[in-house]
């Protein structure tokens, strides 16, 4: 685990002055909650756009993105200081390989974010795709296997591919409600978060559109379908969440290897070993005194003049 | 008898293979045979204890060495047609020779009835080399010859695995059979579609076969050379067409695959000169080399005794003295042209023999042909789409290409040239009066919520299902027939499949009942259907596509187009983050999801066509209001004229016959014609029909008793009458002189034989009076029976020893036959395992499981019940069958058979009943039927059979039948006639006759052959054969076997020596 160099965020400088003026007003406001340092943990599954998320929000090309092909399976961590506030994001791969979720590659993010804290989980998933199938729920599952069901608390739900035309003549807002609804359900189901947790519904859901022919507005800002800038929403939403009082999420050892299987039920040993005494280890004795009692001698015992008596 | 005995004994075909360790072949024949063995075993064992046994055999001692197939004398043959032989057969032809060295080297001390045994099965080898030869006859034509590196290269791999299949008769027996069935598969599908789906069976097969490890470029290479000679004989038209598809190709650069399919055409063209100019580089030395092989293939054919005997196991491989091996396939020439591509359908051009007078039906077909051509133009004229279109070009080139192949002898005019249909089709189009015959049935498969459902809805421009995006909109299968431009559509809506890995047992549920759906109407052709802007990376759809061809076969894929939903979505950005054009997006996204097809279905020449499909309301449309994708392609004409032109070009191979599985029936699995010649040889194979176990000991019938009665009397007790003999140890032997050593090995000889005579007339006395005990007993009343059945049935079940394999002095732990020793229990099932002794090293040599028993019901009818279950790496293999006779009347019996086995990848079970009368004394006749279903194809057989029994020593069998199979009829007919000794089974000469006529396809292949055993002196047998059948390959051998002259023995190390000596030459040669 090689520590990441942290560097000087310089691609804030590359968003539009309102971006700019908005992010950094947000780090401040960060910074006066006491928070210098922000954890950001990027999942979903491969091919919707995590990478891209990343270096949209970071304003840089940090991590290499291809439509085509998968990205290593190494999580990659970005950290990016501003004015004394690090940012630091961290890429995971996707966890989708033929049809399960890769348990290798979970494997790895764990190790790779042991001893960190996770302040936000992004899940990330695609708008524009309809259906939501039994691999987002497993997706959702190893997640929450993996970290706990806490982590929702600090999950944001990113939509990737905002900048479409909805199908079947839709109105967008029905589209995105309907999509995030359908979402939140899997997320539910795959995190088994009951239904009397009251935070589980309020997981909130952000539209992201990487693509370079995202629309802008007036200001150079990529806009979505519905007017609003993006990038800042992203990172207020990320903020929030961050505030939002959960605690943040430390991963340690323990929750990665689970507990140490070697102390599990070791209070019951002495318990045991007093029900073997009582009942097994008297009830045999006695059963072989009653044997003995009852023996009769063997003839050749008798006839070799009992010379020797029993012992035992 | 001794034929008889040799026939039985190759019946069990694992088991010869066993006897080398002492593994006594299975129930009765075998222990009828431990039984003549024993005898024999006790007569030699006097002798010497180790009595080598030399097979000196013409031919054989020069093929002991594969490097001396260049010089294989010729003396031997009778007549050779210098027939080359293509590589795949010399691998056989060697493993042959290895094989026999083997068996002639081996000095077991085994009779040579038992050394017939071994034989037997190895004789039957090269079951297609007919086949072969007829192909490389015409290759020969051409001028096309393996390069000679590569083919001695292919028997130096085959020597090593030759060594390793030596050891397994049995697993080449096997093989042969998918020789066959390769063959098959070479004969029955030929059509443009299958052409993918034939090469990847034939790959494989040739793969398993014995020579598995050696090069598969053998194969490959003959595969091309059949390619090649197609591809030349059509060159030239081919090249010009080619050129034209490459310009069409430059003008439209859309669509790849017709230029791929082009340059796979020139790839091919070039292949073949490439070979072509190889063949003239090569000179006397190649073609030495195949005339070699030739040669030897020709000896092979001839030496199998019955060459379409090569069934597993429970095909009978008749051993020698059976007929000549002319119950093979007539020999067809069956080329493929490679043509690959775009409308995925790779076109396989099956000649059928030119001379069937087919210029006179040429007209008719090619005026059909025309109609299809027209029709195909209407239905692309429809559509908007000029005949310059690409996929119409191709379509249209197609046409022409397999009317040319298919009427060589017609003429070739207009068949490139489209004017004539184009105009037909513009006049009929314009006066709108014919209706257009034509009909398409498509399926749409795809994962959920992709847009299969919309994707229909498009296609007829009105809501006919509806959809919603997040819901899955289609719960059952279900369709809808439309009209598009008038032309009429069945679509087949199916529910999504899902991605997931756990979803798969779902997905199985949802694809069963398509197939149930799809059974009656089976579609033209499939869309799969997929996302164009969902990168599925990582294999993820993989476990879909894979259930998808568990549960349709492979074959689905060959008929179906790739379609790409979403097309309007924009191309993701770049690595650079520009945006990546749109072609190049969709370009690669067609070769992902071709790729995983590919890879799904096994088939890596699979190239599904890709075809764009944009849903959305929203989609850009052109003036006439159709939907364009942002290339500018109006995708409904495309995605309905590539369905169409599938269609069309089934048609077409349906009219023209180019040997296709039922168009439109692309996952039934592939239908071939049933190996008819195989199966009426397994047929005509005279069964022994299953005996009580009282009967079990005696001769096929009660004859050879009879006849023997007479005779009795004779030297009753000569062998008592004799003086008291002394037998000297073998001290006192080395002290005799000559001439008395000879009168004392004449004496004991003289004694042996006595003595034999009198067991062998002891056991027949004994067994009568059984038989007259049991006969008595059921007479009497009930409380005796039980006594005289215990009896009966004591004398039955005396325990026969089973002889446990040779254990080695040493418990080597990699010595297999410590671990898997059995006990011979008592109960009535005999249970044994299948072992491989001379597997690989270290392996556990366990291969499978023989299970026998043999039923009596109600006292009368026997049920003899054997299975055989194996498996090894490569394939499993199933055996089972069931017979059970039943005598009715005096003379008469009829057997009932079920028998399961795999052939190939598939069971075949044969149901047979034999009804035999023995109306006469000398004379039996049989008349049979059965039935065999393989695969899908029910095959019936008539056979009749008569057996005449001259006098005790001449025996003469004839069989005639005929087998039936879709139409498809085969006659066979063979004569068999054996003379035997006078004093058999003591007299060890024998004389065979046998002589077989077998008819299909109008080709008419006989065969005789004549063998011949004579004893020479004391310890010598002569064996002399010669078989020859009408295509003129023959063969006379000579074989001497001797257990006087050890030294002679050393003779066969005279090959090993060689190749010993030669081996560092090769390697330096290799470096």
């Amino acid at each position: 685990m090689a520590s990441q160099l942290i560097r000087e965020w310089v691609g804030i400088q590359q968003f539009p002055a309102a971006t700019q003026a908005y992010l950094l007003d947000l780090l401040s406001k960060l910074k006066q909650q006491n928070v210098s340092s922000l954890t950001i943990l990027v999942m979903g599954k491969g091919g919707v756009g995590k990478s891209s998320t990343v270096n949209s929000v970071v304003g840089e090309r940090v991590v290499a993105v291809s439509a085509f092909q998968s990205e290593g399976p190494r999580p990659i961590m970005i950290s990016r200081s501003r004015a004394g506030f690090t940012l630091n994001i961290i890429d995971t791969p996707g966890l989708i390989e033929g049809g399960y979720v890769n348990d290798q590659t979970l494997e790895i993010i764990k190790r790779f974010l042991l001893d960190r804290k996770i302040d936000v989980l992004l899940y990330v998933d695609r708008l524009d795709a309809y259906r939501v199938d039994n691999l987002d729920k497993q997706v959702i599952k190893a997640i929450t296997d993996s970290f706990g069901k806490e982590i929702w608390r600090k999950a944001l739900i990113v939509l990737t591919h905002a900048q479409l035309s909805p199908p079947d003549g839709l109105e967008y807002d029905l589209f995105f409600s309907k999509r995030s609804e359908a979402l939140m359900k899997i997320v539910k189901m795959g995190a088994r978060i009951k239904k009397q947790d009251t935070w589980g519904s309020s997981i909130p859901v952000v539209l992201v559109e990487n693509s370079g022919r995202c629309n802008k507005n007036e200001y150079d800002e990529k806009i979505l379908p519905d007017g609003t800038a993006w990038i800042p929403n992203l990172v207020k939403m990320i903020t929030d969440v961050a505030l939002n009082g959960s605690k943040a999420i430390l991963v340690d050892k323990k929750l990665i290897e689970g507990p140490n299987p070697n102390r599990r039920w070791k209070e019951f040993i002495p318990l045991i070993f007093a029900f073997q005494y009582f009942f097994i280890i008297k009830p045999i004795q006695g059963a072989i005194k009653s044997d003995i009692a009852k023996e009769a001698r063997p003839s050749w015992e008798l006839r070799d003049g009992g010379g020797a008596s029993r012992k035992f | 008898m001794v034929a008889d005995g040799v026939d039985e004994g190759g019946t069990h075909e694992k088991v010869p293979v066993k006897e080398d360790d002492g593994l006594m072949s299975n129930g009765e024949d075998a222990v009828r045979e431990i039984a003549e063995l024993n005898v024999d075993e006790e007569m030699r064992n006097d002798a010497d204890e180790s009595i080598p046994t030399l097979g000196v055999v013409l031919e054989k001692l020069d093929h002991g060495m594969e490097d001396e197939l260049e010089n294989v004398s010729v003396e031997g043959l009778v007549d050779t047609d210098q027939k080359g032989i293509s590589s795949v057969e010399v691998v056989y032809a060697s493993d042959q020779c290895e094989e026999f060295v083997d068996t002639d080297l081996a000095t077991e001390g085994k009779l040579t009835i038992d050394k017939d045994l071994e034989v037997a099965p190895a004789a039957n080898h090269p079951d297609d080399l007919d086949e072969g030869n007829a192909t490389l006859a015409t290759e020969n034509k051409v001028h096309v010859k393996v390069e000679p590196e590569s083919a001695t290269a292919s028997f130096e791999s085959v020597y090593h695995d030759a060594d390793r299949e030596v050891k397994k008769p049995s697993s080449s027996a096997d093989t042969e059979y998918q020789n066959d069935i390769s063959k098959e598969v070479k004969h029955a599908t030929n059509g443009p579609d299958s052409f993918q789906g034939k090469i990847s069976e034939q790959v494989p097969t040739s793969i398993d076969k014995p020579s598995s490890t050696s090069d598969e470029s053998v194969t490959r290479e003959s595969g091309i050379l059949t390619t090649s000679e197609e591809l030349k004989s059509e060159k030239d038209e081919q090249i010009t067409a080619g050129k034209i598809e490459i310009n069409q190709e430059d003008v439209t650069s859309r669509t790849q695959q017709p230029v791929e399919n082009v340059q796979e055409n020139l790839h091919n063209h070039t292949l073949a000169e490439k070979l072509e100019k190889k063949d003239s580089d090569c000179g006397d030395d190649t073609k030495k080399v195949i005339r070699e092989n030739g040669v030897q293939a020709a000896e092979e054919v001839a030496s199998s005794g019955r060459s379409m005997n090569h069934a597993p196991v429970p095909a009978r491989p008749a051993g020698l003295g059976r007929a000549a091996p002319l119950l093979e396939p007539a020999p067809r020439v069956s080329q493929q042209s490679r043509v690959n591509g775009a409308v995925s359908h790779a076109q396989a051009q099956h000649i059928e023999d030119p001379a069937n007078g087919e210029s006179e039906d040429h007209d008719e077909t090619r005026e059909q042909l025309q109609m299809i051509r027209v029709k195909f133009l209407r239905l692309a004229h429809r559509l908007g789409q000029t005949p310059h279109n690409v996929v119409v070009a191709q379509v249209l080139y197609r046409l022409g290409l397999a009317e040319q192949i298919r009427g060589r002898n017609g003429g070739r005019v207009g068949a490139f040239s489209f004017d004539r249909a184009s105009a037909m089709a513009e006049q009929a189009e314009a006066s709108g009066q014919e209706p257009l015959d034509f009909s398409c049935t498509i399926m749409v498969l795809g994962k959920t919520g992709v847009g299969k459902s919309a994707t229909i809805n498009s296609i007829f421009d009105e809501v006919k299902f509806s959809t919603d995006a997040f819901d899955t909109g289609t719960k059952k299968v279900q369709d809808v027939i439309g009209t598009v431009q008038g032309i009429k559509v069945r679509i087949i809506d199916t529910p999504g499949l899902l991605p997931s890995l756990t979803d798969q047992r779902q997905n199985e549920k949802i694809l069963h009942s398509i197939k149930r759906f799809i059974k009656k109407t089976p579609p033209d052709i499939v869309l799969y259907l997929d996302r164009l802007d969902m990168q599925s990376r990582d294999l993820g759809d993989m476990p879909l596509l894979r259930t998808i061809t568990e549960i349709f076969g492979p074959s689905i894929w060959f008929n179906a187009i790739v379609v790409l939903t979403h097309a309007a979505s924009a191309p993701p950005d770049g690595p650079n983050g520009t945006a990546s054009s749109y072609d190049m997006f969709v370009t690669q996204r067609s070769h992902v999801v071709q790729q995983a097809i590919r890879q799904a279905a096994g088939d890596m020449r699979l190239m599904n066509p890709v075809s764009l499909v944009e849903n959305h309301s929203a989609c850009r449309t052109n003036r006439a209001g159709q939907r364009v994708l942002p290339n500018g392609q109006v995708w409904k004409p495309h995605l309905l004229l590539l369905s169409f032109a599938s269609k069309i070009l089934a048609e077409a191979n349906a009219l023209l016959k180019l040997q296709d599985s039922p168009p439109g029936k692309p996952f039934a699995s592939r239908s071939r014609a049933p190996p008819l010649p195989f199966l009426l040889s397994t047929l005509l194979q005279p069964r022994p029909q299953p005996k009580l176990p009282e009967e079990q000991y005696g001769d096929d019938d009660g004859m050879d008793d009879d006849l023997d009665e007479s005779s009795d009397s004779d030297d009753e007790s000569e062998y008592d009458e004799l003086p008291p003999f002394k037998q000297l140890t073998k001290a006192q032997v080395s002290k005799l002189t000559r001439t008395q050593k000879k009168a004392y090995f004449d004496e004991l000889e003289y004694r042996e034989k006595l003595f034999m005579k009198k067991q062998l007339k002891e056991e027949r006395r004994r067994r009568r009076m059984m038989k007259k005990m049991a006969a008595a007993a059921k007479d009497q009343p009930s409380e005796y029976i039980d006594n005289a059945e215990e009896e009966s049935g004591g004398a039955a079940s005396v325990p026969v020893p089973m002889p446990d394999l040779a254990l080695p002095a040493s418990f080597d732990s990699d010595n297999p036959t410590h671990r898997y020793r059995y006990l011979d229990n008592s109960t009535q099932w005999l249970v044994r395992p299948v072992l491989d002794t001379h597997g690989w090293d270290h392996d556990v040599g366990y291969e499978g499981i023989n299970l026998e028993r043999l039923f009596v019901v109600k006292e009368k009818i026997p049920i003899s019940f054997s299975g055989q279950v194996s498996k090894d790496k490569k394939d499993a293999n199933v055996q089972m069958e069931v017979a059970s006779s039943l005598k009715h009347g005096e003379g008469k019996s009829t057997s009932l058979g079920l028998d399961m086995q795999t052939v190939g990848k598939d069971l075949a079970y044969t149901l047979r009943s034999e009804t035999r009368f023995s109306n006469f004394r000398k004379n039996k006749a049989t008349a049979g039927l059965s039935f065999t279903l393989l695969n899908d194809a029910l095959t019936a057989g008539l056979k009749v059979e008569d057996k005449l029994i001259v006098n005790k020593c001449l025996r003469l069998v004839v069989t005639g039948g005929a087998i039936t199979a879709r139409g498809d009829v085969a006659y066979g007919g063979s004569l068999d006639a054996t003379l035997r000794d006078k004093d058999y089974p003591l007299g060890r000469s024998l004389f065979t006759l046998g002589l077989s006529v077998m008819d299909w396809h109008g080709d008419l292949a006989v065969g005789g052959n004549i063998q011949s055993q004579l004893p020479i002196g004391r310890f010598t047998n002569l064996i002399a054969r010669a078989n020859l059948n009408n295509r003129g390959a023959g063969q006379v051998s000579l074989r001497v076997n001797s257990s006087e002259q050890l030294q002679i023995a050393l003779l066969g190390l005279i090959p090993l020596f060689k190749r010993l000596l030669d081996l560092p030459q090769q390697w330096q040669l290799g470096q």
